[in-house]
């Protein structure tokens, strides 16, 4: 088995788990925490695709910018879900859904 | 770049790039929030007058603005049609914010200004933008800024109930159209590979085009006009948009957005003559417009839906101009409307800011002795309206249907005739209802400020004087269309001859002599008809049904038929994450069943 393969192996999982823990949880915190395990599946496939393409110093920094792009937008759904605990005093998307006052 | 063209481009970004400032400067002081926004109405309609002495040369420059693909160029032209339209956005504009001022003064306790000035101003700018470029798909990102300043104004009043729903509308008819048209771009772009409207022409002219691909363009841009410019059966929306501030009716019934359609026609005349139904179609279309439209003002109460029903009946008769390939008498119109239209709206707005928002004619009367300048101008744009010589309208009017005796559209001609008749008839009633009597209401009533008369008066001016400028306004029109359709530069004593000659004198004779019988005879029954609509009468008041029908029939199933997609938005985010994850599924295995991978 080629270490290719393994890597293959891993992001189909991470991005398996992310995307379940999209679909079965609705608590807003748990729903960041899987965008999250996305997105590092999405930043091991550029390096795995860096790696076979041969520019590995490309695709570094593209996961280096990722890595940035999602700090900055967590940091960001972290502060609208401390807006929306503080306004709803819940975690639960179904009370959001509603979307009056 | 050359002068004409920068300054073209200043017009057209002034408004837009600054119009937002407004919030900003809001922030010192109210007061200078609207000097700054009428200041910049005047820059604008400065620079679209300074655009004049470019017409000439016929300037086309054009900037790459999407590289690659197809050659999407923002270009500027400047001929005879694109800066009389800039101009008329421009200065009837910049009027209109003059007027806003004390207009507008009540409404500040309860709505933003700011966003009254500023999508003014993108309005009157994306009227520019639309008339001054050559390339179809900027033309269209104008087209819909314009259709979006339209609702936004519409909806001004948003506290109101009648409001939104009729700014909702007026976006949601128009949109109709605009998919015709955005249809009818992509199709020519498609059949000659540019989007340019001159190579389009040109392309046209030598048949490269085929006859299905422009007979659908044909069909698109029709649409586009027909909804923009209020035409029979998408004329729906424009009486509900009374629902705006009688400064933004005059804006968009006037100076900007109805004269888009009826411009788009003109611009896109020589592409599609060559269809033998497409003439055709827009001649009756126009004329049926312009009776029905007519018919209907004989009974409305609210003065703003009269004015509303004549705007629809007056862009009829241009409509019909274009059919048989008027364009001059088609564009001599449209500014000439413009004028006293945005007069007729204004002098209406200024009666309303005096007694109190009262719209409806019943209340009015006797306002003659309170409101001598309203009425003085009022009566100059009722004339224009009506046709008399020798107001503009009267010129222009006469144009339009001695041409269609010329191209021998005879029963067109005879509902414009018929038509015109009622026009005057409809402008007596509201002159006299208004304006004459006893003074129904019991409010205090006084002269308007001078910065609302002040527009007026040269409003009012423009439409006595205007034709005396027909002269230099047609002596650069032939370099705007291509050969075979080149229009005659003419003279002013040409025009005078033309129209004191023309067999259709005898109409406006027997207009004036309708007028003089109306006001010896009928002044009694009229100012006294309050009585329910009569069988007669009950069609034209209801506005033939054609809003009541279109809601039953359209408006209703088209719900039902949504409600049934309605179990399919659940709301629920987990449902939501589940159909993405199972396209992305679905996606991968298509993928791989092609043979991708």
């Amino acid at each position: 088995m080629n270490l290719w393969q393994l890597y293959i192996a891993a992001i189909v999982i991470l991005l398996g788990i992310g995307i379940y823990c999209l679909i079965s949880r609705r608590n807003l915190i748990q729903l960041i925490i899987g965008v999250e395990v996305i997105a590092k599946a999405v930043s091991l496939s550029f390096i795995l695709a860096g790696n076979l393409q041969g520019n590995e110093q490309i695709a570094q920094a593209i996961v280096v910018t990722i890595i940035l792009i999602e700090a900055v937008s967590t940091a960001v759904a972290l502060s609208l879900i401390v807006a929306a605990y503080r306004h709803t005093g819940s975690l639960d998307i179904n009370i959001l859904k509603r979307l009056r006052g | 770049m050359e002068t004409g063209v920068l300054l073209a481009l200043l017009a057209i970004l002034v408004p837009i790039v600054l119009g937002p400032f407004t919030y900003l400067v809001e922030k010192i002081s109210a007061k200078a929030r609207t000097i700054y926004a009428v200041a910049l109405g005047f820059i604008t309609g400065g620079l679209t007058l300074s655009l004049i002495p470019y017409i000439t040369e016929g300037t086309v420059e054009s900037f790459m603005w999407i590289p690659g693909a197809g050659r999407i160029a923002f270009s500027v032209c400047l001929d005879s049609f694109s800066v009389v339209v800039a101009i008329v956005a421009g200065v009837i504009g910049a009027l209109v914010l003059l007027f806003s001022i004390r207009y507008m003064k009540p409404a500040s306790q309860e709505y933003s200004l700011s966003r009254y000035y500023w999508q003014a101003l993108l309005f009157i700018g994306g009227m520019i933008g639309l008339a001054l470029t050559s390339n179809l798909l900027v033309m269209y990102v104008f087209w819909e800024i314009i259709g979006f300043c339209s609702y936004a104004l519409i909806a001004y009043y948003y506290h109101k109930p009648e409001s939104v729903p009729a700014g909702i509308k007026a976006f949601i008819v128009t949109r109709i159209g605009d998919i015709g048209l955005l249809a009818g771009i992509l199709i020519l772009w498609h059949a000659t590979g540019t989007l340019n409207i001159f190579e389009i022409m040109s392309a046209s002219q030598a048949g490269l085009i085929s006859f299905t691909l422009l007979g659908l363009a044909g069909a698109g841009f029709l649409a586009g006009a027909i909804g923009k410019s209020a035409q029979f059966p998408l004329h729906v929306w424009l009486p509900d948009a009374m629902a705006a501030p009688t400064t933004i009716t005059a804006l968009i019934h006037a100076a900007c957005l109805v004269n888009a359609g009826i411009y788009l026609l003109v611009r896109s005349y020589p592409i599609f003559a060559a269809l033998a139904w497409w003439p055709t179609a827009l001649l009756w279309i126009g004329a049926i417009t312009a009776l029905m439209a007519a018919t209907i003002a004989l009974t409305q109460w609210d003065i703003k839906r009269v004015l509303a029903y004549s705007t629809i009946s007056q862009l009829g008769y241009m409509m019909a101009a274009i059919g048989v390939g008027a364009l001059l008498a088609s564009q001599f119109h449209l500014v000439s409307h413009a004028i006293f239209k945005a007069l007729l709206f204004l002098g209406a707005g200024s009666i309303m800011c005096m007694t109190g928002g009262i719209k409806d004619l019943r209340q009015m009367g006797g306002l003659a002795k309170y409101m001598p300048i309203t009425r003085i101008t009022f009566i100059f744009g009722l004339l224009s309206l009506v046709g008399i010589p020798i107001w503009t309208g009267f010129f222009s009017k006469d144009m339009i249907m001695s041409s269609l005796l010329q191209g021998g559209a005879y029963i067109p001609l005879a509902l414009l005739v018929i038509a015109t008749f009622f026009t005057a008839a409809y402008s007596w009633r509201m002159y006299w209802l208004a304006f004459q009597g006893e003074k129904r209401t019991s409010t205090e009533v006084h002269e308007s400020p001078p910065q609302m008369t002040g527009p007026l008066i040269i409003l009012a001016l423009g439409s006595f004087l205007f034709w005396l400028c027909i002269s230099p306004y047609t002596a650069s029109m032939a370099f705007s269309l291509p050969v075979g359709y080149h229009i005659m530069p003419m003279s002013l004593a040409a025009l005078i001859q033309h129209s004191f000659t023309s067999p259709i004198i005898v109409v406006t004779v027997a207009i004036i002599v309708t007028l003089i019988v109306l006001t010896l005879k009928w002044r009694a029954t009229v100012i006294n008809t309050y009585q329910k609509p009569s069988a007669l009468t009950l069609p034209l008041f209801r506005a033939y049904w054609i809003d009541i029908f279109y809601n039953r029939v359209i408006v209703k199933s088209l719900l039902s038929f949504c409600q049934q997609f309605r179990r399919l938005q659940t709301g629920d985010l987990n449902y939501n994450n589940l159909a993405i994850a199972i396209g992305l599924v679905i996606f991968l295995i298509m993928l791989f069943a092609w043979g991708v991978y």
